[in-house]
């Protein structure tokens, strides 16, 4: 459902990035988020819930991702990646909502699976690994300041969820100034229906929802550059 | 009322999200927030009225303008209820304090009016008359949507001592999803109040709480939260 406010806003220019001042961030694609076989993929299954449109979208995206990635290190785009992560073996530094749905989201305590980054996710040399205890990353973490020292002004947003996770760190980001690119064919919902509805819901003037080739074209980015 | 008895519209979601028992709601650990109840964001004869009239859109805004005229007694309620029993009331403004909103965004500049946003100290600005803050009444400014990317909240509660928000005002999708969130975000329960709040979309006033009501955000009626506060009005004894 389109807002109707955006009705009485005036045409959007064109969004420009500055690949200098743009970082990639690559959200929760860690075992407890992203694999069926962790965290809550397991506890989903031990219920009965058939959740594979979700993990057939992630293994859907990974791809796509990863030559944005190398886009992005090609260019010289700092790589930022995310995770829901306890710094404790009893996630007890969990923020109070986590801990409470703990039980049926599923922990992910330093070390363990739901811990680790997908194989296809794995942070390289020299990216940034930013461990938050909360759903927004700048409810719980120090991104707001390490992004000022970088210089970053502009973020590109790829992973899971689109409603949660990636939509409620990139409407804080663009909320505080940041220039956001959501990537719709870069993330992913549990449902194709929430997936879109998010998108559609944060598409009105402070971000700009782009597929994955639309964003290498802004980022001016072409395959020749390989 | 909106369907509140889906935690959320599909079958993951509902075994992702089950119901987590209630909060106490002890109103010395309890802050009502109004936000953005002010004139360009409230009022029809104002900022956004005013711009979708002249847009020739009145009409498409109409509804919008009679749900809030429904919700500010349930807010007046809760104000009253909260106050009595020795809760915090925060006002929450979007305002700038430049007359040209230099201190805005770029991003947030360039729809500013559109979304309610203006200057201080303009007539627009003003809360509306209904919901005017008392002296013990604490106000607070932003430049952004959540009061959390712009404003002091988070500290000023924290000295409070506040443990739970309940979050009203305008809009659904926008200022009070993320409000909710972003308190329950960081640590606080979060009652956001159906009737309480609205948005220019009936569908997705319906839509955002639905999406909203897991772990710490529970969506609650007026009613509902003036009995969770074991609130009774003594005055109707009389």
């Amino acid at each position: 459902v389109k807002d109707p406010l955006t009705l009485l806003m005036p045409a959007r220019p064109e969004l420009t990035l500055e690949p200098e001042r743009t970082a990639l961030l690559i959200i929760d694609l860690n075992g407890k988020d992203a694999h069926p076989d962790y965290g809550v993929g397991r506890l989903l299954r031990g219920k009965g819930v058939d959740a594979s449109e979700y993990y057939d979208r992630i293994t859907d995206i990974l791809p796509r991702i990863r030559k944005l990635w190398g886009a992005c290190k090609q260019i010289g785009v700092p790589v930022i990646h995310l995770r829901v992560a306890a710094r404790t073996t009893d996630s007890r530094d969990m923020n109070k909502a986590h801990q409470l749905l703990g039980p049926l989201l599923g922990w992910s305590p330093v070390g363990s699976p739901e811990w680790e980054f997908l194989a296809e996710a794995q942070p390289g040399t020299d990216e940034i690994v930013v461990n938050k205890t909360s759903t927004s990353v700048f409810s719980s973490t120090a991104i707001d300041q390490l992004l000022r020292n970088m210089g970053v002004e502009c973020l590109i947003a790829t992973g899971g969820a689109t409603d949660l996770c990636v939509g409620y760190s990139v409407r804080d980001a663009a909320d505080r100034g940041y220039r956001v690119i959501m990537v719709s064919d870069c993330t992913a919902a549990f449902t194709r229906e929430t997936h879109e509805e998010a998108l559609e819901g944060m598409d009105w003037g402070l971000i700009w929802v782009k597929t994955l080739d639309e964003t290498l074209e802004t980022l001016g980015y072409s395959d020749q550059d390989r | 009322v909106t369907d509140q008895s889906r935690s959320s519209p599909d079958a993951v979601g509902a075994a992702l999200f089950p119901t987590i028992a209630d909060p106490i709601l002890r109103p010395a650990k309890t802050a009502l927030l109004v936000v953005d109840m002010t004139k360009a964001q409230a009022h029809p004869g104002y900022g956004l009225g005013e711009l979708a009239r002249s847009k020739g859109m009145g009409d498409t805004f109409r509804g919008y303008y009679n749900r809030v005229a429904q919700l500010v007694p349930n807010v007046v309620k809760m104000r009253e209820a909260v106050g009595a029993l020795g809760g915090e009331v925060i006002h929450i403004r979007t305002v700038t304090q430049t007359s040209q909103m230099t201190e805005l965004s770029d991003a947030h500049r360039a729809v500013g009016h559109c979304v309610g946003i203006c200057p201080a100290g303009s007539p627009e600005a003003e809360i509306l008359d209904d919901l005017q803050p008392t002296q013990r009444d604490i106000l607070i400014d932003k430049i952004s949507i959540s009061p959390f990317n712009s404003s002091p909240l988070d500290q000023v509660l924290r000295n409070l001592g506040i443990d739970i928000v309940i979050v009203t005002g305008v809009r659904t999708n926008e200022a009070i999803e993320l409000t909710a969130h972003g308190a329950a975000d960081r640590g606080y329960w979060a009652i956001l109040a159906s009737d309480g709040c609205t948005t220019v979309s009936e569908e997705l006033h319906g839509h955002t709480l639905r999406h909203v009501s897991f772990g710490m955000i529970k969506v609650k009626t007026t009613e509902e939260i003036l009995r969770m506060l074991l609130y009774r009005d003594w005055s109707q004894c009389a």
